[in-house]
């Protein structure tokens, strides 16, 4: 090259043109190696070509080039083109499947047990836990149904033996817990139960949460304002529930409790056209229950209510057969994350 | 139970249309559905008052207040029957016994009207005697019976037990031992079980022309233990096991007669014997109103309660803050203040009642109880990566006993099928059932647990299970999965151990009746066995179907809980900086981690704050038999930066220990 017509500021205007022509980052680029490229650059062929200079030029000529060099170096990177908008015009491909962690899956009737339990939890209830295998003891004649009551035949029970036999309710668990603590007390027994039936609604092993509540003055109403709140929790802030009277050996009075079908407006297959779904069993503590654990019931008042976990979850989670829960296919146990 | 809504109409002419009349019954507490023509009913076992028309229009009365229309009786007095006899006993098994003798009476076909009731409850006519004990069954809901009298042996009722040897052919056919069952019995022989079904050797026949019709009270458990032996399930049984109304029987006596009479004028009532042992009382007693009021946190009017009790039958008098009450025979388990706080309530209506929250005062609330354990739990395997299963809490014996031991499993006596007969020892084997059956799904890369109760005798430990198969497919794009299911086990049981916090835990070699002999490793805690972890053996694998490796864990999760959690010190922050080294070194295949490991930590290299094993090598680079373990050595010292030079000292000494512990040498 040639320095004898060369200068500076022509060089910089030219530049200026040419990087103020770049409209995007690849035109960007071809200019960046048209002056700055190891091989055809045009400063590095300004770098080399020093070399044939009369020396007493190469001061003045060495010192105007790295001018440019450091003026077109600082406008490069200053360009608004210097970097690549795209992200899929470089090497990573974003549309690729992230790398996900590897998370497991909870039961659908434990995330159901954890919404029903998470409720009762707030409101100060604690959690009692009791053997599965009962006595005839804790699981009838604790609570007022003796041997010569209907209701025992009905249960259709497992037993081991003439007083052992498979829980079929929970509530074995309340008298355990009331022999052992004083009122007032709330609490709740969630567990697994059996009875001897097995079809598209029916398990012979299942999931039940029963709740007890006992104090000085507790009411019916407190009953029904408790079982509201939790209709509502379950099933929105504008769910009604409907009391119907029915029968349950410890409790008196009692009934059964319907919420407003969640799922439709005018009736609908769940709710059997009937715009109201049963939830749960429940009534005051017959005072034999009290009776039976050293409670006064002139003294103390109290109410339970009992559901079965499959049932809501059933409801909540849209599943049609009980048996799904118990054959645990994957493809049954991956539908429930976010539920 | 069907009810037909013309026959309901009888006894309350006024009655609203049918679809009024399911509302009203649902809401006095009979779950009740409209059918073409009346209603069908679900009973609740304290309802044997509803199980029948009377009752049904009964019911409908009180909700509604509308009059009840009783049926028309035969009013002449009933002379005593002479030449019989009739004794008892078994006071509490029959407690009351009314036999009434017909003449000259025709098994002749019945009326049309009776014919058409019958039918339109799905009951199928027979003769006039038998249809008109049943329609009384379906009037008042009180079973009665009909006997040929001239088959009654030596004039005489004894009630009496079946004694040894005798037997009794029921009307349905079936013969079955008498013995110890209570009987209605002739001079000879039985000719009924009380309660659940007539013999047919004192059956009412085309022939009979004199007629026993009894009318009485059987003791709900004596009924239910007949019925349960006999396997009986007949509309009597199913009545008196509940409850009859004493109040009302010589009205349906008479009633029988009426209706006999009008369709056979020319039948003659000889005379009746009327048994009672045990008369029945109505129990008579306070309702507070203090009392109504603080069950049901609500104030009902005092002339709403009196009208309800009135209409119900209970006679109130209002005296002593509250009313007087007597129980009426129909409501068979109306016997306490509470029973009849229910009655008001149900038919004054629960949609009464308030909801308001109660104001209580604290109570007992355990942190750290077993649900809120398992709870944190469930959440940190979940958190893991496994998925959780729920599985039954029984199993066929023949697969419970690969699993469970010497000792005895606990045994259902009345199981529902042999494959649910015997009660889990360990949660594995059902667990591994639901993964050989998902392995048949096509379902892959299967990581599950399970928690729950097992039984051991008398006691219910909670145990913990995982099952892991191995991956032979890549599970996403980025990764191969082609760890050993063992190491991905002892992965997790490991971590799971940090993550709760418990203290450390013993991997010894242990064998275990369902594991490879190789792999089965028990797992020790505070120096006692609390499970294993392994690989299923062949045996077991072959059991359920299974053709690839399985590694399985299962712990006694009630003794983990028992330890005391581990002390978690704070480490203060290192300020200075640290020197990380990687070496490999060679050694013989037969060389385990745990000899270098054990080795490098024996060794007390100063200041070496962590090492980690980062790589495991085999490949014919090495020569056969050899393999390479990499590991990343971290040295940082709490007071200085330390020097290259006193690392390497450190490195180089271990390097010549273990070469001349193992022969290992460095990779170069």
């Amino acid at each position: 090259m040639d320095f004898t017509n060369w200068n500076l500021e022509q060089a910089l205007d030219s530049f200026q043109q040419k990087l103020a022509a770049c409209d995007d980052h690849e035109s960007w680029q071809a200019l960046r190696l048209s002056y700055l490229g190891k091989k055809q650059g045009l400063i590095t062929g300004m770098l080399l070509a020093m070399r044939d200079l009369p020396k007493e030029r190469k001061p003045l000529v060495g010192k105007q080039v790295n001018q440019l060099k450091q003026a077109v170096e600082q406008a490069l990177k200053d360009s608004p083109h210097a970097e690549a908008r795209s992200l899929r015009k470089s090497s990573l491909d974003v549309t690729l499947p992230g790398i996900r962690p590897k998370c497991g899956t909870l039961h659908p009737l434990t995330i159901t047990r954890h919404r029903l339990i998470d409720f009762f939890r707030s409101y100060g209830y604690d959690v009692g836990e009791g053997p599965e295998i009962e006595t005839t003891y804790y699981n009838f004649e604790a609570l007022n149904t003796p041997e010569s009551h209907p209701a025992r035949e009905e249960a259709d029970t497992f037993y081991i033996d003439d007083d052992r036999l498979l829980r079929t309710q929970t509530s074995g668990v309340q008298i355990r817990y009331m022999e052992s603590h004083q009122p007032p007390l709330r609490m709740i027994a969630p567990g697994k139960v059996f009875r001897r039936d097995d079809d598209i609604t029916h398990s012979p092993m299942f999931h039940q949460l029963e709740g007890l509540v006992v104090g000085p003055d507790i009411t019916f109403g407190h009953l029904k304002g408790m079982l509201q709140a939790f209709a509502r929790h379950l099933f929105g802030p504008n769910t009604v529930i409907r009391l119907r009277p029915s029968f349950f050996p410890f409790t008196e009075p009692s009934a059964e409790m319907d919420v407003s079908c969640p799922f439709c407006e005018s009736g609908c297959r769940v709710c059997k056209q009937t715009r109201w779904i049963e939830i749960l069993g429940c009534g005051m503590v017959d005072p034999n229950v009290f009776e039976h654990v050293g409670y006064d019931p002139e003294a103390v008042s109290g109410f339970a209510f009992g559901m079965g976990i499959e049932r809501i979850a059933m409801l909540s989670l849209g599943i049609p057969d009980i048996r799904l829960f118990y054959q645990n296919d994957r493809r049954f146990l991956d539908q429930f994350r976010g539920a | 139970m069907f009810f037909s809504y013309d026959w309901i109409k009888k006894y309350l002419p006024g009655a609203p249309e049918l679809a009024e009349v399911a509302r009203l019954l649902n809401e006095t507490g009979l779950e009740t559905e409209v059918l073409k023509g009346g209603v069908e009913v679900e009973h609740t076992v304290n309802r044997p008052d509803a199980m029948c028309h009377f009752g049904i229009a009964r019911e409908l009365s009180v909700k509604t207040g509308l009059p009840l229309h009783e049926p028309e009786i035969y009013e002449e007095p009933f002379k005593h029957l002479d030449g019989w006899r009739i004794d008892s006993t078994d006071a509490v098994g029959c407690p009351q016994y009314m036999g009434l003798l017909i003449e000259h009476v025709a098994a002749t076909p019945s009326p049309s009207w009776l014919v058409r009731h019958l039918e339109a409850i799905e009951q199928t006519s027979h003769n006039l005697l038998v249809d008109l004990s049943n329609f009384l069954l379906w009037e008042f809901g009180h079973p009665c019976h009909a006997f040929d009298a001239d088959r009654v042996g030596g004039q005489q009722i004894i009630v009496r037990k079946g004694e040894s040897g005798e037997r009794l052919t029921t009307l349905d056919g079936r013969d079955h031992d008498a013995e110890g069952l209570l009987c209605i019995a002739d001079d000879t022989r039985p000719i009924a079980f009380a309660g659940v079904m007539g013999g047919e050797n004192s059956e009412v026949h085309s022939g009979t022309t004199r007629l026993l019709l009894e009318l009485a009270r059987f003791d709900p458990s004596s009924v239910r233990a007949t019925g349960r032996r006999c396997n009986i399930h007949s509309d009597a049984r199913h009545r008196f096991e509940r409850g009859v109304d004493p109040e009302r029987m010589e009205q349906i006596v008479r009633r029988f007669v009426q209706l006999l009479l009008a369709e056979q004028p020319q039948a003659r009532v000889v005379g009746w014997m009327n048994m009672d042992l045990k008369p029945f009382k109505r129990t008579e007693l306070l309702l507070r109103s203090k009392r109504l009021a603080r069950i049901l946190g609500i104030e009902l009017s005092h002339k709403e309660v009196t009208d309800l009790l009135v209409s119900m039958g209970f006679a109130p008098q209002e005296r002593d803050g509250g009313w007087w009450v007597s129980c009426p025979g129909y409501k068979v388990d109306v016997v306490r203040e509470i029973d009849v706080i229910e009655e008001v309530i149900r038919f004054a209506g629960l949609d009464r009642l308030d909801t308001s929250l109660p104001a209580m005062a604290g109570s007992d609330y355990d942190a750290q109880s077993i649900a809120a354990f398992e709870d944190h739990l469930l959440k940190i395997i979940k958190e893991m990566g496994l998925q959780e299963a729920r599985t039954y809490s029984f199993l066929n014996p023949a697969t419970e006993k690969l699993f469970g031991g010497d000792a005895d499993p606990v045994f259902l006596r009345n199981p529902m099928s042999e494959s649910q007969a015997v009660m889990r020892r360990n949660i594995l084997p059902n667990l591994i059932e639901v993964l050989s059956r998902n392995v048949r799904h096509g379902n892959k890369n299967l990581r599950l647990f399970e928690m729950g109760h097992v039984y051991h005798g008398q006691i219910e430990p909670h145990f913990l299970a995982i099952t892991i198969t191995a991956g032979n497919e890549t599970e996403g794009w980025w990764e191969p999965s082609n760890h050993h299911p063992f190491l991905v086990l002892k992965g997790y049981v490991m971590q799971l151990f940090d993550e709760m916090g418990w203290p450390e835990i013993e991997v010894v070699s242990r064998p275990c009746s369902y594991l490879e002999e190789e792999i089965s490793l028990g797992l020790n805690m505070g120096g006692a066995s609390i499970g294993f972890m392994g690989m299923l053996s062949n045996r077991i694998l072959g059991h359920f179907d299974l053709d690839q490796p399985v590694a399985v864990c299962e712990m006694d999760l009630s003794m983990v809980r028992a330890q005391p959690k581990k002390k978690r010190p704070f480490k203060a922050l290192a300020l200075f900086p640290g020197i990380q080294i990687d070496l490999a070194f060679v050694v013989d295949l037969a060389t385990s981690y745990a000899d270098l490991a054990g080795a490098i930590a024996t060794a007390n290299l100063p200041n070496l704050e962590d090492v980690q094993l980062f790589d495991q090598y085999v490949g014919k680079a090495l020569g056969s038999g050899k393999k390479s373990l990499g590991f990343r050595f971290r040295f940082r010292s709490s007071e200085r930066t330390l020097t290259n030079d006193e690392v390497m000292q450190s490195i180089d000494r271990l390097v010549s220990q273990l070469a001349d512990q193992f022969g290992a040498s460095l990779r170069s």
